[in-house]
C-alpha cells in the first residue's frame, strides 16, 4: 500500500513539476516516475518544467546588480522618514519597531570588542580595503579626541576640520536630539585624512561621548561604498530614529549645549 | 527599506517586463507599504507582504490601463533578439525571449512564475503570499510553465496536463 501524497494535487503534471522543483517527497517522486514510465508524453512535460524552472531566475539577476536609481531611493527614503517621524513613531511604537527589526538587514553587527576597537581607533585605523559595515550594539566610550571635540563644538549642518595633534578630520553634524533617557545625542559624518569615512550616532554619557552606532566606509572604494552605503545608511537612520525621543533640537538649544559642554544642560 | 529595493525591483521587472514601469511600481508599493505599515503583522514575512502589495498594484495598474485603452509603445516591448528555438533547446534562454514568452500568461500566472521561478519562493510561501491554496498554486504554475515552454520552443508539442484517474 503506497503512502498518501503530501502535496494536495491530483494533477500529475503538477506533481511532476514538484519533483523537478525539489518539492516532492520520496512517495510523490515514486508516483511521478511511475506515471512517466506509463505515459511517455509526460517526459515532454517534464522537459517544459526543466526549461522554465528556478534556474530561469538567473536571467533576472542583472537587476539585482544594478544600482537602484537615485530618484527611487531618494523618494523611498524621504517617504520613510516622513512616515516614521518621531511624533508618529511614538504613537505606533510597538508596530513600527517590529517593522524596523524585520528590515534590519545586511548590517554587520560586530562584537563588543570590535566596536571598542573601531571606536577607539576611529578613522585612522581603516585602510582603503575596508569594507563598509555598521557597528550597532551597546555603547562604547569614544576615545578619539578629534572626533569628540567635533561632536562637542560643531553646529548641526556645519562642517569643520578638527585637528588634534597629528590627527585631522572633517566632521559634519547632521542633527542633535534627546535620547529616551534624556541624554543628548548627535548624528554625524566624518572623514579622515586617509579618505575613510564614518557615519555615526553618539550620545553624551557620564564619561563623555559614547558611540551608539557607526557605519565605516571608504571613499576610495567608490562603487562598493556607494552600493553598500545606501543600505547601511538606511540602517543607521533607523538606529538614530529608535534612539530619538522627540524632534531634533533647535538652533538655540543646541547653541546653549555647545556652550555648556552638553552635560550641564541635562 | 532601501536595502530591499533591488529584490523588489527584480520582482516588479518580472511582473511588468519593463524597467521604467518596474521602478514606478516599486515606488508606489513602498509608499503604500509605509502609509499602511500598521497592516503588516510582526511575525509574518515582511517580504511576502511587500511582494503582495506590489503584485496587487500591478494588477490594478493593468486593469486601469485596459479600461483606458492605453496602447503600449512597440519599442518598449522586449525583442527576442533574433534567437530561434534551437538556442533554447540547447539550453540558452535569453531574458528578452523569456519576457516575450511571459506576455501570453495571465496576470495570476505571471505573478506566480515570478514568485517561484525568479524569486525562488516555495509553493507554500507562494500560496501564502497570493492567499490561495497550495494545490491551486501547483496547478496554476504547471499550466503557466507549460504555456511558457510552448512559447520558448514553438516546435515542441507540450501535451495538456493529464489528470490521474483516481484520487
Amino acid at each position: 500500500m503506497s503512502e498518501p501524497s503530501k502535496l494536495p494535487t491530483r494533477d500529475m503534471s503538477a506533481l511532476l513539476m514538484a519533483v523537478i522543483d525539489g518539492e516532492a517527497d520520496a512517495a510523490d517522486r515514486a508516483r511521478a516516475f511511475a506515471a512517466v514510465a506509463a505515459d511517455p508524453k509526460l517526459a515532454t512535460v517534464a522537459e517544459a518544467f526543466r526549461l522554465t524552472g528556478r534556474s530561469m531566475g538567473g536571467l533576472f539577476d542583472g537587476v539585482l546588480a544594478e544600482p537602484v536609481p537615485g530618484q527611487l531611493a531618494h523618494t523611498v527614503r524621504t517617504t520613510e522618514a516622513a512616515k516614521l517621524a518621531p511624533g508618529r513613531a511614538i504613537q505606533q511604537k510597538a508596530s513600527w519597531l517590529g517593522w524596523l527589526d524585520a528590515w534590519r538587514l545586511p548590517a554587520a553587527v560586530l562584537t563588543a570588542s570590535a566596536i571598542a576597537f573601531a571606536a577607539g581607533n576611529m578613522l585612522s585605523a581603516f585602510g582603503p580595503q575596508q569594507v563598509s559595515q555598521v557597528v550597532a550594539s551597546n555603547s562604547v566610550l569614544l576615545t578619539d579626541a578629534a572626533l569628540g571635540r567635533g561632536l562637542s563644538e560643531v553646529n548641526s549642518g556645519a562642517e569643520r576640520e578638527v585637528v588634534n595633534g597629528p590627527v585631522s578630520i572633517k566632521i559634519k553634524v547632521v542633527e542633535s536630539f534627546r535620547g529616551h533617557g534624556g541624554e543628548f545625542c548627535r548624528e554625524y559624518e566624518a572623514q579622515g585624512s586617509s579618505g575613510s569615512r564614518q557615519f555615526g550616532v553618539a550620545c553624551m554619557g557620564a564619561r563623555g561621548w559614547e558611540v551608539k552606532a557607526m557605519l565605516i566606509g571608504n571613499a576610495k572604494s567608490a562603487r562598493q561604498t556607494i552600493t553598500a552605503g545606501e543600505e547601511l545608511a538606511t540602517a543607521l537612520d533607523d538606529i538614530a530614529g529608535r534612539l530619538k525621543d522627540g524632534d531634533a533640537l533647535g538652533v538655540d538649544d543646541e547653541r546653549k549645549l555647545i556652550a555648556g559642554g552638553w552635560r550641564l544642560a541635562r | 527599506m532601501v536595502a530591499f529595493l533591488p529584490r523588489l525591483r527584480r520582482f516588479a521587472y518580472g511582473l511588468s517586463g519593463d524597467a521604467a514601469q518596474a521602478d514606478d511600481l516599486v515606488q508606489d508599493a513602498c509608499v503604500r507599504a509605509l502609509t499602511h505599515r500598521e497592516q503588516w503583522q510582526p511575525g509574518t514575512k515582511f517580504e511576502s507582504w511587500m511582494f503582495r502589495i506590489t503584485q496587487n498594484l500591478w494588477i490594478d495598474k493593468k486593469r486601469s490601463a485596459k479600461s483606458k485603452g492605453v496602447h503600449q509603445d512597440i519599442d518598449s516591448v522586449a525583442e527576442p533578439s533574433g534567437d530561434d528555438g534551437r538556442d533554447v533547446t540547447e539550453g540558452r534562454l535569453t531574458l528578452a525571449r523569456v519576457l516575450k514568452g511571459m506576455e501570453v500568461l495571465s496576470d495570476d500566472q505571471r505573478a506566480l512564475m515570478v514568485l517561484v521561478c525568479i524569486e525562488g519562493a516555495s509553493y507554500k510561501d507562494a500560496a501564502e503570499m497570493l492567499q490561495v491554496p497550495i494545490g491551486t498554486v501547483m496547478s496554476r504554475l504547471a499550466r503557466a510553465r507549460q504555456t511558457l515552454a510552448a512559447q520558448l520552443v514553438p516546435a515542441a508539442q507540450v501535451p495538456p496536463s493529464s489528470k490521474e484517474k483516481s484520487t
